[in-house]
């Protein structure tokens, strides 16, 4: 080896150490790194993110939300090794979430389930089916395509927190990277979300009623790195994309993201810096015009409403209903499944009560008419002449 | 749809073009829009006064010879002649037009002295009392003492050099940017701050700006991209603004209520495109990577617009629903774009990236470290000269500078805050009053 060995140009060399070849380019501010130095940097960064928001404590219990996925194997893999080379303490299980998409998730599982091999870590599985007695493939036929994501985000948000509860773990890492931080920013921003808008960079978000915080180690590494670093490691996994159309705004946001990357590669963490600057005004004047006017109302018709006044509860357009006049209360909980949520009863019971009454009555023995398109592709592409 | 459609304002005249659902004769239209900047412009200093005890609002409103300013500038003339039909009332407002001449930089199609004579003579300005400066955009690095070479070191700090410059013009300080969009921020930094210095030097107290809602939709994307989150509620929020201590300027967007499209559509009725000021650069004609971040932006909405209704007025709606993220601002201002440092960048950006590493490890690699040191002489000892003062950055700047070609970026920095005399004696001025 050392004998073939070329000594590179000056030039050519790790703009960190100056004493190897550089070989990967950082998208973050273009420094131009050996592979050696772009180990110990995004490792480190990870564990610099990690210990300076105290994200883990001695003896915490973490679920991994696994997917197969590069971010989630990556993170997997990063947190056993961090976790031993600076002795957090920390307890690591993979925690994944089965949707039911034939063709997809079935197959990323299988990777999930080599990873629990590789890295000897505890595997736990929920399904959407075993939950919600749906799986995506019957939820997609029977509501469309178009509300995949809809359902999914719904669901997957929940069964999340059930699986570490059934763990009894309460805290669940989750591979989100700067990109996807950053689609979000500037998505709150397009949508007008002002209710995310402030929280949309929180690297880890609880609520008092809920005991199941979430976190996002990655929250400051790139995907790019991210896809590299498994790449050199030769991590194992699953990288085709989920087989139901995403989200079609979202699609747009994706688009502008990757044109304004192509120009300046550091505007992913320029954009979380600008959203953790974000702050919004106070709503003085709108709680002012909200207190005046239902008085005047009741002061006109009769005074028995005014002791019901706390007891109104409004209908907001796409039915949910409001609990409290005073805003957002943390912890309150679903009448029926007892999940949290700011409403009576949540999103996800909601949306399954849709689903059930539009399930078909009558179900055809051996039907296969549910299945997702990536089942026909996998059909499709083991055929041959 | 019929052809003819009769205008739902006035229920007479015939339509000539639709606008948020809703059918307009032409002088509906020209009505309705002047009414936003009317709406917009409601306070009582800018209407007719009697006696003689008032004091005239000075007014300054910076012109591009873009569609949106060109609009403006229509309405206010309007407005300016409608208020002289009173022959017992004096005039409102002071208007002061001020154009930054960028034509050594940016080149255009059409010949700016032929458009400016052409204006002159269709709205007659000789009998307005309007005054019209063109001040030429070098004059931001005229006064050569100021310059200072500007250094970043790895970690992030940042530091200015003075070194003696003869000649320097605003083109040599945009060679040193790495593509377009960083050439286009620092062009956006030094003409804001021209027109700041101006309003500054001559008294004026309120700023109109001629950006359309489409237009700031745009900036707020373009800040929050640009690493300027901090910056949105400033842009979006109209009203008074402390520039420097005890000197207050009050900031208004009087077509921030108008689309881009009914610019458009005012621009085609009221046959102003002839004084509109043509970039020869169009975006169209640029492959993405040429674009500036801002005209990724615009034909993002340009796309999106149709598809999702409403994002452009949604994004100016949450613009404006942001307020100044003061627990973060600890009382430093940065040296290059003087705005309010908020969440010391450089310790963010420490605390993100990692600079160390573990050095050579064998004997070839500790050989070719030494090579590179000794290349390097140089550069390590301008990182380390003592003669480099400590300057603040904020973090759109950090940004912008780092991507360009630090050894040959120079700005003006003060030493203290500039007073109102360093202002003027800096200006060079054009001056072409009416």
């Amino acid at each position: 080896m050392v004998e073939n060995f070329v000594k590179p140009k000056i030039s050519q060399l790790c703009e960190q150490c100056h004493s190897r070849k550089a070989q990967v380019k950082r998208p973050k501010n273009l420094q131009k790194i050996c592979k050696e130095c772009f180990y110990d940097v995004f490792e480190t960064e990870i564990h610099n993110t990690i210990v300076n928001n105290k994200l883990f404590y001695p003896g915490e219990r973490v679920a991994v939300g696994a997917s197969g996925g590069k971010d989630s194997t990556v993170l997997a893999y990063i947190l056993k090794l961090l976790n031993e080379r600076y002795n957090y303490g920390i307890e690591i299980v993979l925690l994944s979430i089965d949707e039911g998409i034939i063709g997809y998730r079935d197959d990323s599982l299988a990777t999930v389930k080599r990873n629990q091999q590789q890295y000897q870590l505890p595997l736990e599985i929920v399904s959407y089916k075993e939950l919600y007695n749906w799986t995506m493939d019957e939820i997609v036929s029977c509501a469309g395509i178009r509300n995949s994501c809809t359902y999914c985000g719904v669901f997957r948000r929940q069964a999340l927190d059930r699986g570490a509860a059934k763990l009894e773990i309460n805290h669940v890492v989750t591979g989100h990277n700067a990109d996807d931080m950053a689609e979000t920013v500037l998505m709150n921003l397009l949508r007008g979300d002002v209710a995310r808008l402030e929280k949309s960079t929180t690297i880890m978000t609880s609520s008092a009623g809920s005991p199941i915080k979430r976190s996002k180690p990655f929250k400051y590494s790139y995907q790019k790195e991210i896809v590299l670093y498994a790449h050199y490691k030769k991590l194992d996994y699953f990288s085709t994309e989920c087989s139901y159309a995403p989200e079609a705004f979202r699609g747009t946001a994706r688009e502008l993201m990757k044109n304004l990357e192509a120009i300046r590669p550091s505007c992913i963490i320029d954009i979380i810096h600008s959203g953790e600057n974000l702050v919004l005004k106070e709503k003085k004047i709108k709680q002012q015009f909200r207190k005046t006017s239902p008085k005047k109302v009741i002061n006109n018709e009769n005074d028995k409403h005014h002791d019901n006044k706390h007891n109104e509860i409004e209908i907001r357009p796409d039915g949910s209903v409001s609990l409290n006049k005073g805003g957002f209360i943390d912890g309150n909980r679903c009448e029926r499944c007892g999940y949290l949520s700011s409403n009576k009863i949540c999103k996800a019971c909601i949306l399954l009560e849709g689903l059930e009454a539009n399930r078909a009555k009558i179900r055809l023995d051996n039907d296969t008419s549910s299945d997702g398109a990536a089942k026909l592709t996998r059909t499709l592409e083991q055929l041959s002449f | 749809m019929s052809d003819v459609q009769i205008c739902s304002r006035c229920k007479a005249q015939e339509s000539v073009t639709v606008s948020r659902k809703e059918a307009f004769c032409k002088p509906c239209f020209i009505r309705f829009v002047s009414g936003k900047q009317r709406k917009q412009m409601s306070s009582d200093k800018f209407k007719l006064k009697f006696g003689d005890n008032f004091e005239v609002e000075r007014v300054l409103f910076p012109i591009s010879f873009g569609s949106s300013s060109i609009v403006l500038l229509d309405i206010l003339i309007s407005l300016i002649n409608e208020q002289l039909t009173n022959p017992r009332a004096k005039l409102g407002f002071d208007l002061n037009i001020l154009f930054i001449d960028d034509t050594k930089i940016e080149r255009y199609e059409n010949e700016l002295s032929t458009l400016i004579s052409n204006l002159k003579s269709h709205y007659r300005t000789e009998d307005l009392p309007i005054k019209f400066t063109i001040l030429d955009i070098n004059s931001f690095v005229s006064n050569k003492k100021l310059l200072n070479k500007i250094l970043i070191n790895p970690e992030y700090e940042s530091f200015r050099l003075n070194e003696k410059t003869e000649k320097y013009e605003v083109k040599e300080l945009l060679n040193a940017c790495a593509n377009r969009a960083s050439k286009h921020d620092l062009l956006q930094l030094i003409t804001k701050s021209l027109i700041l210095d101006f309003a500054r030097a001559n008294n004026l107290s309120t700023i109109l700006w001629g950006h359309n809602m489409t237009t700031l939709a745009e900036e707020v994307i373009s800040l929050t991209v640009k690493g300027r989150g901090s910056e949105i509620y400033a842009r979006l929020t109209d009203g008074e603004v402390d520039l420097d201590e005890g000197y207050k300027v009050e900031n208004i967007h009087p077509l921030r209520d108008i689309s881009k499209n009914e610019i458009i559509t005012f621009i085609e009725l009221q046959d102003l495109s002839k004084f509109t000021l043509l970039p020869a650069i169009r975006p169209i004609n640029l492959m993405n990577k040429q674009k500036t971040i801002n005209e990724v932006v615009s034909g993002y909405y340009e796309v999106v617009d149709h598809e999702y209704d409403n994002i452009v007025s949604t994004v100016v709606k949450t613009g404006t629903k942001l307020a100044e993220p003061v627990k973060k601002f600890h009382g430093n201002h940065c040296s290059i774009c003087s705005s309010k440092i908020y969440n010391e960048p450089k310790d963010w950006l420490r605390d993100i990236t990692y600079t160390s590493n573990k050095g050579p490890q064998n004997e070839i690699e500790l050989e070719l470290f030494n090579d590179w040191k000794e290349l390097n002489q140089n550069l390590l000892k301008e990182l380390d000269n003592p003669n480099n003062k400590p300057i603040d950055m904020c973090y759109g700047c950090i940004v912008t500078i780092s991507s360009s070609n630090k050894a040959a970026l120079k700005w003006p920095i003060l030493e203290e805050r500039k007073s109102k005399d360093d202002i003027l004696a800096e200006f060079i001025i054009d001056d072409e009053e009416d």
